[in-house]
């Protein structure tokens, strides 16, 4: 009997941690192909929150980067400008993209060069209500963007 | 033959050309005049040797100011004129992109090349001392301005958005704004060569 509620409760639990509703579900990840000299590189992708509370990223890691910083650009006044955001609310029932010329993760000081389709793995830290933790594993493939219609 | 029709046929004939070439949309393409706004400057290309902007003359060129560092915008303009030159079909091979960089501190001759490579645009990098890329920016009427920041890729350096479109003498005669298609900025070039035929 206690071997039946064992598995009753990991099956529970591996039910949980699947992609059931109120999980964040991270699609077209991409990173932008760059020269060898180049540190710096951007990650882009989409973020969907199928559950009925808010989630936010706090912040991301990858093997290929010392650094991870979630960035915005802002257009103003024919201006471009770039800024470190702390955190990214992914609404609830809602998604946010990351797209060229808006949100991106900025990858810094990147271990070694980059290779056209290469897979990059990236691991998201996500918060939800009560504190409630998640970590989205994410396989982002390297791309030459050029040429490429941004917006 | 009246003058009339013979006038009609030469104003057909680039159209029709430029047609064959994709970019056909260049028909109510109007250039404009700037006064004294741009001109003449010189600096040091992604090869390290001099570079001035007279010497480009009797070629067409598409100048903005970037910085190697911005891993966002900066690639997609050159993405965006990657699109125009193939747009362009053979008469790319009159037109050079000019990248000049806002961020002379960290962008070299060597950074500029990396960063510039991989677009197929007839791509000259340059770069100079902070005094001189001053200079030049104020004559184009861009602004930009070193942003300390704590992230760890140091400062970010906001800088206008404008792509210049240069004429064979050197003269701005358009200038594109962020959300402009290729489309449009092909239509331009076009315009350009077709004054000289």
């Amino acid at each position: 009997m206690r071997g039946v509620v064992q598995i009753v409760i990991v099956l529970a639990i591996w039910g949980c941690g699947g992609s059931n509703a109120g999980d964040p579900v991270v699609k077209g990840a991409w990173v932008r192909l760059v020269p060898a000299a180049q540190k710096v590189t951007a990650a882009y992708m989409v973020i969907e929150n199928a559950g009925a509370e808010d989630l936010v990223l706090r912040s991301a890691e990858t093997g290929a980067a010392g650094v991870v910083e979630i960035h915005e650009m802002v257009h103003e006044g024919d201006v471009m400008k770039m800024r470190k955001i702390e955190e990214l609310t992914v609404p609830a029932w809602g998604m946010v993209e990351l797209k060229p010329g808006g949100l991106h993760l900025m990858l810094i000081n990147l271990e070694k060069p980059l290779g056209e389709g290469d897979g990059l793995p990236l691991l998201l830290h996500f918060e939800g209500a009560d504190k409630r933790k998640m970590a989205v594993r994410v396989r982002a493939t390297v791309q030459s963007a050029v040429g490429q219609l941004s917006h | 033959m009246s003058r009339r029709w013979l006038l009609l046929l030469v104003c057909l004939l680039p159209w029709g050309c430029a047609s064959e070439d994709g970019a056909d949309s260049d028909v109510e393409f109007e250039l404009k005049e700037y006064g004294t706004l741009g001109g003449d400057f010189a600096l040091t290309d992604h090869a390290g040797r001099p570079f001035r902007l007279a010497q480009l003359r009797g070629r067409i060129a598409l100048l903005f100011f970037g910085y190697t560092h911005c891993p966002d915008f900066c690639p997609m303009t050159l993405s965006k004129l990657t699109q125009v030159f193939d747009l362009l079909g053979a008469g790319r091979e009159k037109v050079s992109t000019l990248f000049v960089s806002v961020d002379p501190e960290r962008d070299g001759p060597e950074e500029l090349k990396g960063h510039l490579e991989q677009f197929p645009v007839n791509g000259i990098g340059l770069t100079g001392s902070a005094a001189r890329i001053d200079s030049i920016a104020r004559r184009y009427g861009v602004t930009y301005a070193k942003r300390e920041s704590d992230s760890a890729a140091g400062y970010f350096v906001d800088h206008s958005t404008y792509t210049f479109l240069i004429d064979q003498q050197g003269r701005i005669r358009y200038i594109f704004r962020h959300g402009d298609a290729p489309k449009l900025i092909a239509a331009g070039v076009a315009r350009l060569l077709r004054e000289e035929e």
